[in-house]
């Protein structure tokens, strides 16, 4: 008798649903899945060699760029790490900041995830719904920092600059009649603050759309419930964090468990799921959003009574402002040599974490006391989950692959790194 | 026995695939939300960091006076300066290039210069870019690109000057 | 020894030593402006400001002697208080120029505020403005920058001996400037721009070209002369874009002369030599280094190897070669078989050469009781010795010079004894005589006759009477007919009176060449000899014949016989040798090698190569290298540099042992020489191809001079006038010239000194 083999199949780098640039050998016999091994490392830019060779305040660009659909959450994580280490007080305000574009950011990220899962998995229109509700959130982004992507946002100290009085507004044009320029610009007469206020009244409008479209679907609920079962047990010994281990049941969320920032002062829920499968982390992630939308409401609110400084004024650390720069001494001094030299940490080792979109985003560096960082050490979520890939899909079929790489919310920009 | 046969209802009636196809029909008659690039632009903040530019001052005299903060500070060696002392004595670049390719447009160059001479423009659709040459913008072209645009340059920044 | 406690630590420290000496060894770091560790304590800047347990106000720890017991607190709010306020004081004046002063980065002014001032200014006034003085070629001013910490003035006052910056006006008025309208013009001017804490005092050539985080610096030697000074060279995309000192407390302490902090400059002058040139039916052609080197073979071989005349084959080269290029260019020679090596050009008789040892380590020179200079204008030519006998003499000795015209020195001789060139062999056979008579020595038959004259008399005494001499001989005697009488003379006088020798008649690296066998062997010919014995062949390093020779016409001449064929090794493009080579092959300098300089005490330093040679020039080591592989000679598996200094450093020529005195054999002939004796100097900014190429230092007052000074009886003897030329350089009348004596401290001519 002729000895039959598993059929060994490359699935990506260059794979629609591979999400970047994930490659997989995948052992199948027939359609069933016997082994995957993700091979990882293509999008490999050494972050943590090259934050060795510059000054602190340079890697923060290169943060932004690893999990490259949650930018700020991982400058925050980088920025509180040094914070922490030079035991520098952070404004009230700047927290807040910092707390609302971390959950813009958690919006962000789960609309992303939310759009390409359901593309993966065959549902088109969702996709555009969830990219109509980002645009508005790049734009925040965009007003605040300048950048619609990797926002250089967070200082350590603080944030770079305070929220602006305006939101920037579109121009007329051929194409609109004045009226329709109106009501174009409806929600950007105020402030950004205000944008974003009508941002969460929206909000939950749009999730329940999502809903519609997809919780009861019996093609969504096919192809995601009982896939990737993982149990809570198994999820804490992989090392899972975020939606993933919440999605098993089990209650961990660093904004709660190890409350940095304002997240004490903030009141929201920590959704989890029970049986562990994808449809149940499908359902987390959803209610994050919404509990996400709570937490930027009231964060909305408090920076509206709270105006003031967003940056430390302790300026050996953060640059002295632009005004005072250009006629003081002292102050010239200090921006010349933190912008060629930086700051130095004290020696020591610290490690932060913060609840990051996909789990716990942390940075464990070490410091010699100079102005480089010894080692940067970064903790991505998604390397866990990805590690967890074998054991997720076997046994499933080929095209239960894809929604667990879409469910496991892979970024390749973090786990390369 | 009711929860069941209500589930049966549901299943024969598409009832979820209606409520989709719905919400789809719907949107099929709402307003886009698309506009029509690239005579028609979404809004653009006063801080957006685009293409560089090198401003001078209103009598003509350029502002950067190669200090090299920009160069120092620029995270991934984008910017190559040349210094030298100009016939009148006044410390000035001979070379300025900026490599687009390098370039991650995190915009310390910006926040470092103490003269405001090297900004990032709001101008993000820069099409010559074809080639590695093409991709090192040198100073003639960064002054040139200051002149063009000086305009909107000044009112950008004087917009965002209180929140620096 | 004492103990006291700083910041809660135990530190023991020697009696009457300042709390900032404690503490800087201790490593402990107290900001400080003014303190400079070789200079004296003014305690003007206030920043080293200490707490003192029992004291009511913080003291300066540079100007607090410690005391049994005593508590420090470095750190404490006390202190961190003073340390602000005096940071804030000095930064009121200062101007907002740091993007574009070039100390911007290196500024030990910006480091302590970052480190000890306040982040934010309180002073709203208008600061005043300080009128800048061109001070001269090396040294850009900005003195609304300085903060009067004083150290320039008081390096000027305690190192360069020459008072040139001062401090005039008071309170706001105070200002830092030269006194006088010339500018400075010291020859370790340059330490200045080390010391200023501040951007007051920077690098002229170096102006707005770099910020120092752009370079990178490479520990290096300097060889223009015989100290071997340490310093860094900095460079940035493959050039030495500055120098600047490296502290080598045996060495140089932290100084460094200008010739070494300003020759990079001529590194990329433009007429480098980048190409391996040919001569081809007299005319150049640009080849590769294969073809040069195919073609160097070809000729060495039809002029002398293949019809076995190898003894017509010579080698000459320059005094600023490393130890590694003596080494093989001897051993490619002697590999053929020939002994024809000389590095030594400058001289009239080679028979006649000092060979006296230096036995004395620079260290030691600070704790002389006495001095005798002989021959030299000790300032210019070894800035850093004179340095260290200007220190011995602040300190009490006492220095007396012996010299054919009166030179410039910083610090006061005893006396200055102007002697024309033929009656110094007889003074030193007086000085002699008395010293063998008062140590109940035999008297030498030739000196039965002397009468030692009162001066005589008196050096003799002092070198008796002292506990620590030194007898220092420097490059002018060399001039001098009877240099060997001298040179015998003076090796009885220091045997006899205990003293210790310094010989600096032959400067650069010249050590390295006598380390390394660069001499004529027993059968071969001298650099002058060679000239005049027809060779066939020659191999040159870095000669440039018009400035080199002591005889240069006849040099050019010999090189310039139609059947010899020349294989020059250049670094630059020179005029006479394109006439004379058959090919060029260029050559690595200063900083583009790596290599050895073997100092004044015999110290091997070996030093690496901080930026490769332009264009397709090469370390000449490498190419004597190959060039013994094309020559098929056995022993030149050399892959690295440091091979070959072990092996010239293990292989000591015999010659280089000491000299023993009692064989020293030369019959003291006293009969005086009539006649002007010309004594010919380099001068100071020229000794070496580099220098001559470095603009900024050619500017200067040093690099300017070019005179034949002679007194007014002997110019009526050669019926000159202050007016006229003489060998090509002006005249210059000087009374203070030794009686038929000529000294021409020159910079380019060539002379005819083949009387």
């Amino acid at each position: 008798m002729a000895e039959i083999h598993n059929y060994t199949l490359n699935f990506g780098p260059q794979h629609p649903a591979a999400h970047g640039v994930l490659r997989l050998i995948l052992e199948i016999d027939g359609e069933v899945i016997k082994r995957a091994d993700p091979h990882i490392g293509l999008l490999h830019r050494g972050t943590e060699k090259l934050a060795e060779s510059k000054p602190y305040n340079h890697s923060i660009g290169y943060m932004d760029r690893l999990d490259y659909v949650s930018m700020m959450c991982n400058e925050h994580a980088f920025v509180m790490a040094i914070e922490k280490m030079l035991e520098i007080e952070v404004p009230q305000r700047a927290q807040y900041i910092r707390v609302m574009f971390d959950e813009i950011t958690r919006i962000l990220n789960h609309l992303m995830w939310l759009g390409t899962h359901g593309l993966d998995v065959g549902a088109m229109s969702i996709f555009l719904y969830a990219f109509r509700e980002r645009e508005k959130l790049i734009d925040c982004y965009e007003a605040v920092s300048g950048s619609r992507m990797h926002a250089t946002y967070y200082r350590p100290g603080g944030v770079y600059r305070d929220l602006p009085d305006k939101m920037p507004q579109y121009l007329e044009s051929d194409f609109r009649t004045n009226k329709e320029l109106a009501q174009m610009n409806k929600n950007r007469q105020g402030s950004l603050l205000d944008f974003i206020a009508d941002f969460t009244e929206e909000f939950p409008k749009s999730i329940q759309q999502y809903d519609d479209l997809l919780t009861d679907n019996r093609i969504w609920k096919q192809r995601l419930v009982n896939i990737g079962i993982v149990t809570a047990k198994r999820a804490k010994q992989l090392g899972f964090t975020g939606p993933m281990l919440r999605g098993s049941g089990v209650a961990w969320d660093l904004r709660k468990k190890q409350p940095y920032s304002v997240y004490n002062q903030l009141d929201f829920d920590i959704p989890v799921g029970v049986t562990g499968d994808s449809y149940d982390r499908y359902l987390v992630r959803m209610e994050e959003m919404r509990q996400s939308n709570r937490i930027i409401k009231q964060c909305v609110a408090w920076l509206k009574d709270n105006p003031g400084e967003v940056m430390s004024d302790d300026h050996k650390v953060a640059p002295p402002s632009r005004v005072a720069m250009k006629d003081d001494m002292e102050s010239l001094i200090h921006h010349f040599k933190l912008f060629t030299e930086g700051y130095c940490l004290p020696k020591g080792e610290v490690y932060c974490a913060i609840e990051h979109p996909k789990g716990e985003f942390g940075i464990y560096l070490i410091s010699d006391g100079a102005n480089k960082p010894y080692r940067v050490k970064i903790r991505a979520p998604g390397f866990a989950h990805l590690a967890a890939m074998d054991e997720m899909t076997k046994g499933h079929m080929l095209s239960d692959v894809v929604t667990i790489i879409g469910t496991q919310d892979i970024v390749f920009g973090e786990i390369d790194r | 026995m009711g929860k069941k046969f209500k589930k049966l209802i549901k299943n024969f009636s598409l009832s979820e695939l209606r409520a989709g196809l719905g919400i789809t029909a719907k949107e099929l008659v709402n307003k886009k939300i698309t506009v029509q690039f690239p005579e028609e632009r979404t809004p653009i903040s006063p801080r957006f960091r685009g293409l560089h530019a090198l401003r001078r001052y209103p009598n003509g005299e350029e502002r950067c006076i190669a200090c090299k903060l920009c160069e120092a500070v620029c995270p991934a060696n984008a910017i190559t300066i040349e210094s030298e002392m100009r016939e009148d004595g006044t410390r000035r670049t001979t070379q300025y290039d900026i490599d687009l390719f390098k370039c991650i447009f995190c915009g310390f160059c910006e926040e470092s210069c103490p003269v405001d001479a090297i900004v990032e423009t709001q101008i993000f659709d820069y099409a010559f870019i074809d080639s590695r040459e093409g991709s090192i913008i040198n100073k003639a072209r960064l002054l040139e690109v200051g002149d063009k645009n000086e305009d909107m340059i000044n009112k950008t920044k004087l917009e965002d000057a209180k929140y620096k | 020894m004492l103990e006291i406690e700083i910041d809660g630590a135990k530190v023991s420290a020697d009696p009457g030593e300042m709390l900032i000496a404690v503490t800087d060894r201790a490593g402990i770091r107290v900001p400080r402006f003014c303190y400079h560790k070789h200079l004296s304590i003014a305690a003007n800047c206030r920043m080293c400001l200490v707490d003192i347990e029992g004291s009511p106000k913080p003291k300066p720890a540079c100007s607090t002697p410690i005391a049994e017991g005593m508590k420090i607190w470095t750190h404490n709010d006390k202190t961190k208080i003073s340390q602000k306020a005096v940071m804030e004081f000095l930064l009121i004046n200062h101007p907002l120029d740091c993007p574009i002063c070039d100390q911007g980065g290196e500024c030990e002014l910006q480091d302590v505020a970052m480190d000890y001032g306040a982040d934010i200014s309180r002073f709203t006034e208008g600061k005043r403005i300080v009128e800048d003085k061109d001070i001269g070629a090396l040294i850009q001013t900005d003195m609304t920058r300085c903060i009067h910490c004083t150290r320039c003035v008081r390096f000027g006052d305690e190192i360069a001996g020459v008072m040139e910056m001062g401090a005039t006006g008071r309170g706001e008025n105070l200002k830092i400037e030269p006194f006088l309208a010339y500018g400075i013009d010291s020859e370790l001017s340059g330490n200045m721009i080390d010391i200023c804490p501040v951007g007051a005092l920077t690098s002229k050539p170096f102006r707005y070209e770099l910020r120092s985080w752009q370079m990178q610096s490479v520990a290096g030697v300097s060889r223009h002369d015989l100290v071997g000074s340490n310093l860094l060279s900095q460079t940035y995309k493959g050039k030495v874009k500055r120098i600047v000192a490296r502290e080598n407390s045996d060495i140089n302490e932290t100084w460094i002369a200008d010739r070494e902090r300003f020759s990079y400059q001529g590194l990329s002058h433009e007429n480098r030599l980048l190409m391996p040139q040919i001569k081809i039916e007299g005319k150049w052609q640009e080849v590769t280094w294969n073809v040069a080197l195919d073609f160097a073979l070809k000729g060495l071989n039809n002029a002398v190897l293949n019809n076995k005349q190898t003894d017509r084959l010579g080698a000459l080269a320059t005094n600023t070669a490393t130890l590694e290029e003596f080494y093989l260019l001897q051993k490619i020679l002697r590999g053929v078989g020939t002994q024809n090596i000389d590095y030594r050009l400058n001289i009239k008789d080679l028979d006649a050469t000092i060979n006296l040892p230096s036995n004395i380590k620079l260290t030691d020179l600070e704790t002389l009781d006495y001095g005798l200079i002989i021959g030299a204008n000790l300032r210019l030519e070894q800035p850093l010795i004179n340095h260290r006998l200007r220190k011995a003499v602040l300190s009490g000795a006492m220095v007396d010079v012996v010299n054919v015209a009166e030179f410039d020195f910083n610090y006061q001789p005893n006396n200055h004894n102007i002697i024309a060139p033929n009656q110094i062999a007889l003074l030193l056979a007086g000085v002699l005589k008395v010293v063998l008579e008062s140590t109940q020595a035999e008297v030498l038959p030739d000196l039965q006759n002397l009468n030692p004259n009162a001066t005589a008399k008196q050096l003799a005494a002092r070198l008796l009477r002292a506990d620590n001499a030194v007898i220092v001989l420097g490059e002018h005697l060399l001039n001098i007919p009877q240099v060997a009488i001298i040179a015998a003379l003076i090796t009885q006088i220091a045997q006899h009176t205990d003293s210790k020798t310094l010989n600096t008649s032959l400067s650069a690296n010249s050590k390295a060449a006598d380390l390394a066998g660069f001499t004529p062997g027993r059968d071969g010919l001298d650099a002058n000899t060679m000239l005049t014995a027809q060779l066939k062949a020659y191999i040159l390093l870095d000669i440039y014949p018009q400035y080199d020779f002591y005889n240069s016409p006849k040099a050019i001449e010999a090189f310039n016989n139609a059947d010899t064929f020349i294989i020059a090794l250049n670094s630059f493009k020179d005029e006479v040798v394109l006439e004379y080579a058959d090919i060029l092959l260029p050559i690595a300098n200063f900083y583009e090698s790596p290599g050895s300089h073997v100092n004044i005490e015999g110290l091997v330093q070996s030093f690496p190569a901080a930026v490769s040679a332009p264009g397709e020039a090469k370390p000449a080591w490498k190419v004597f290298k190959v060039l013994a592989d094309l020559l098929q000679l056995p022993g030149f598996d050399y892959t690295a540099n440091q091979q070959i200094t072990s092996e010239a450093t293990m292989h000591q020529n015999p010659k280089l042992s000491k000299v023993d005195v009692s064989k020293v054999d030369v019959s003291i002939d006293l009969t005086m020489k009539k006649g002007i004796d010309i004594i010919w100097q380099k001068s100071p900014y020229a000794i070496d191809v580099l220098l001559r190429h470095s603009p900024a230092l050619q500017m200067t007052k040093i690099g300017q001079i070019n005179t034949a000074s002679m007194n007014a009886a002997t110019a009526k003897k050669l019926k000159l006038t202050q007016t006229d030329d003489y060998l090509g350089v002006p005249v210059v009348l000087s009374e203070t010239v030794a009686d038929d004596c000529v000294f021409i401290n020159a910079n380019r001519q060539t002379w005819d000194r083949g009387q």
